[in-house]
């Protein structure tokens, strides 16, 4: 259990491939949810990441570049619905691994009327399909089989939201993203719940919306025909005390107001959960993101660490 | 000497009158009863004789109704006689008046004040042991010479044990460990705290509206009646004097106060009561203004012992003191030195209580 413990944060570094087996026999024999030691004290020690309410709370630090970040970090909290999908019954051919975030959003102070930004998604949604024999069926006579390295599948993401609560005159921007869509290649295949590896391909439509000073609203529409190129590595305990993942993405897009340009950003997550009180996780999280873009006055850094409450949903 | 012999006659014959008189009286009086005295000699009974009891002393109960069993709290002596000796602190109301000298905020020591103290308590325990509600109304003080008064119209306050952990804390560092915290959390309210000069201001009231508070017993008996626990919460206070009929609003965020109420004795004959109180003063207008200070700092203890009870209503000895350091004075400094007033109170007197039951024996640990 030492070696469990002190696991903690090396896990996402220590995730390969070779450890892909050991999470699959987690799946086969899943250890016990609630234990109960000496005393008769009954109590939970696994939890689901992918299936709760969490609400965080923390500072965080926007800046243009890293020195930025040793400026004063203001007060932000996160909220968010995690749903996941229910576990394949044993002797499983095909599943689809699905992982939903609901209302996933961060806000924090901001100059303006408003008094805060906001930063997240209404929805997003990612959906692996798992198959103990990827192939790529050639439908010739007889058809053939071609053995593939990776699973498919698919992310939507609908409603994302970064900037103002709403855009005020001479203010900054607001981003509302409509919609993204990207198909992915799994490339780790685990079997247990919230490890994936993929590279994917999407589109994206969103909108940025300015007020200028005079009050004049300004519409940015910026369109990724299917020409964003990401790639995306999460993992988690099987126990689901620590997770984390990074994403970076480049995307060439076009824009209403600028024309052809490309964009880039990366995010990364952690958490890791120490204790539990009343049987719901209280975790240490921290997020970090970057991004570039032309529409950005600045490189954009934002760091944000803290405690995140969870109520287990399963 | 004739005169000397008709007086003598005179009153011989007086007396015979009157001894006739009571005589008559005394016949008329017997035919009234009925039966004329028995003025017959009893011989002597013998040891061995057995006499019956009349049949109305055998089958009729005693008078003071027990029939021979004493109530729990009470007390049967040689005589037969029935008396009280347990009294509920928690359930009483009571009258008190006692030596009482002090210092007013404005350093004036009183050394020859009286004041009479009142009030109406009543506690409850609930039917599974493990809530216990308390009602005062008109807990308060009055000072004579000079005057003052100092009452609370309606207090509630409640002490709950949990017979599982509030807060059950599992941590992972090392092999998962459940550490269950027990919590005893209650509440307490207060409503229409009135009290004059409390600043030593001529003519200054503070009415303190209402507070809410939460309460974390930190001790408390297994029935509830004594406890040493931690209280805050926000209260508001309505001052009103000799600005004129300006009316000032003051919030207290927080108040937070360690107290104790402790029973004592095999016969919980004796109470101890300690509170140490801080408060924080918030402007409670749409417009903050500048209040002339920011806290209050409080602190009282009395202790009281039933000494003896008057038709079993427990009359009570009680000593009991108290001070203060206020930093929301400053704007009266023209003849104080300092920014912060302070001042004191002892008292000792006595107290009557009033409809106190005995403690329920279940009840006394």
């Amino acid at each position: 259990m030492h070696a469990r413990a002190a696991s903690l944060g090396l896990l996402l570094l220590l995730a390969a491939g070779g450890r892909a087996a050991a999470a699959d026999a987690d799946i086969a024999t899943a250890a016990p949810v609630w234990i109960t030691d000496a005393s008769g004290q009954r109590f939970r020690v696994r939890f689901d990441p992918g299936e709760r309410l969490i609400l965080g709370a923390g500072a965080e630090t926007v800046a243009g570049d890293l020195a930025g970040l040793r400026a004063s970090p203001a007060f932000a909290v996160e909220l968010g619905l995690m749903l996941r999908g229910e576990r394949p019954a044993p002797g499983w051919d095909v599943q689809w691994k699905r992982n939903h975030e609901v209302a996933h959003l961060r806000l924090h102070p901001a100059a303006g009327t408003g008094g805060a930004a906001v930063d997240g998604v209404l929805y997003r949604g990612l959906f692996l399909r798992q198959s103990r024999e990827g192939t790529l069926t050639l439908p010739v006579t007889p058809p053939v089989a071609l053995p593939l390295p990776f699973d498919v599948g698919v992310l939507a993401e609908v409603g994302r939201v970064h900037g103002a609560l709403w855009p005020e005159a001479g203010g900054p921007p607001v981003d509302v993203g409509i919609f993204h869509g990207e198909v992915l290649a799994d490339f780790w295949r685990s079997r247990q719940p919230g490890r994936w590896l993929t590279v994917g391909v999407g589109g994206r439509y969103e909108v940025g919306l300015q007020r200028d000073a005079a009050g004049a609203l300004d519409r940015d529409h910026r369109v990724s025909p299917m020409s964003t190129l990401a790639l995306a590595f999460h993992s988690e305990r099987a126990d689901g005390l620590a997770a984390g993942g990074v994403r970076a993405e480049a995307s060439h897009r076009w824009s209403s107001t600028r024309g052809w340009e490309r964009a880039y950003r990366v995010d990364a997550d952690f958490e890791v959960t120490p204790l539990a009180a009343n049987d719901r996780p209280v975790a240490l999280f921290a997020i970090a993101g970057a991004a570039s873009a032309p529409d950005l006055l600045a490189p954009e850094l934002r760091v944000m660490a803290g405690l995140r409450f969870s109520q287990p949903l399963r | 000497m004739t005169n000397s012999n008709r007086r003598v006659g005179a009153i011989a014959a007086g007396a015979v009158v009157a001894a006739a008189m009571l005589l008559a009286t005394a016949w008329a009086q017997a035919q009234v009863d009925g039966d004329p005295p028995d003025l017959i000699l009893r011989k002597d009974v013998s040891t061995d004789a057995k006499i019956e009891p009349p049949a109305a002393v055998v089958t009729t109960p005693p008078e003071d109704g027990f029939a021979g069993e004493v109530p729990w709290g009470f007390y049967r002596d040689r005589q037969g006689r029935i008396m009280q000796v347990s009294f509920d602190f928690g359930r009483r109301l009571w009258l008190g008046v006692g030596y009482a000298p002090h210092r007013t905020p404005t350093g004036q020591t009183e050394i020859s004040p009286a004041a009479f103290d009142f009030g109406v308590t009543f506690d409850e325990l609930s039917e599974n042991g493990r809530t216990r509600r308390r009602f005062t109304v008109l807990d308060g003080q009055v000072r004579l010479h000079d005057f003052g008064l100092d009452v609370t119209g309606f207090r509630y306050d409640l002490s709950h044990r949990y017979n599982h952990p509030l807060l059950r804390i599992t941590t992972f560092v090392k092999e998962p460990a459940r550490h269950d915290l027990f919590l005893n959390v209650g509440m307490y309210t207060e409503a229409l705290h009135f009290e004059t000069e409390p600043r030593g201001i001529e003519g200054e009231q503070a009415l303190t509206i209402a507070n809410l508070q939460a309460t974390l017993d930190l001790w408390q008996s297994e029935d509830l009646r004594s406890y040493v626990r931690l209280r805050a919460g926000p209260g508001i206070e309505m001052r009103f004097g000799p600005w004129a009929q300006e009316t000032r609003y003051v919030g207290i965020l927080p108040q937070a106060t360690l107290e104790g109420n402790v029973v004592m004795g095999q016969r919980a004959m004796q109470r101890l009561n300690f509170r140490v109180r801080g408060e924080l003063l918030r402007s409670a207008t749409w417009h903050a203004e500048e209040l002339p200070g920011n806290w209050i700092a409080a602190v009282d203890a009395a202790y009281e012992a039933i000494l003896i009870a008057i038709n079993d209503q427990p009359v009570s000895l009680r000593f009991a003191a108290s001070a203060f350091l206020r930093d929301d004075a400053r704007q009266i400094a023209a003849g104080i030195p300092t920014a912060q007033v302070w001042g004191w109170t002892g008292t000792a007197g006595v107290r009557m209580a009033f409809f106190s039951p005995p403690v329920p024996q279940a009840l006394r640990k």
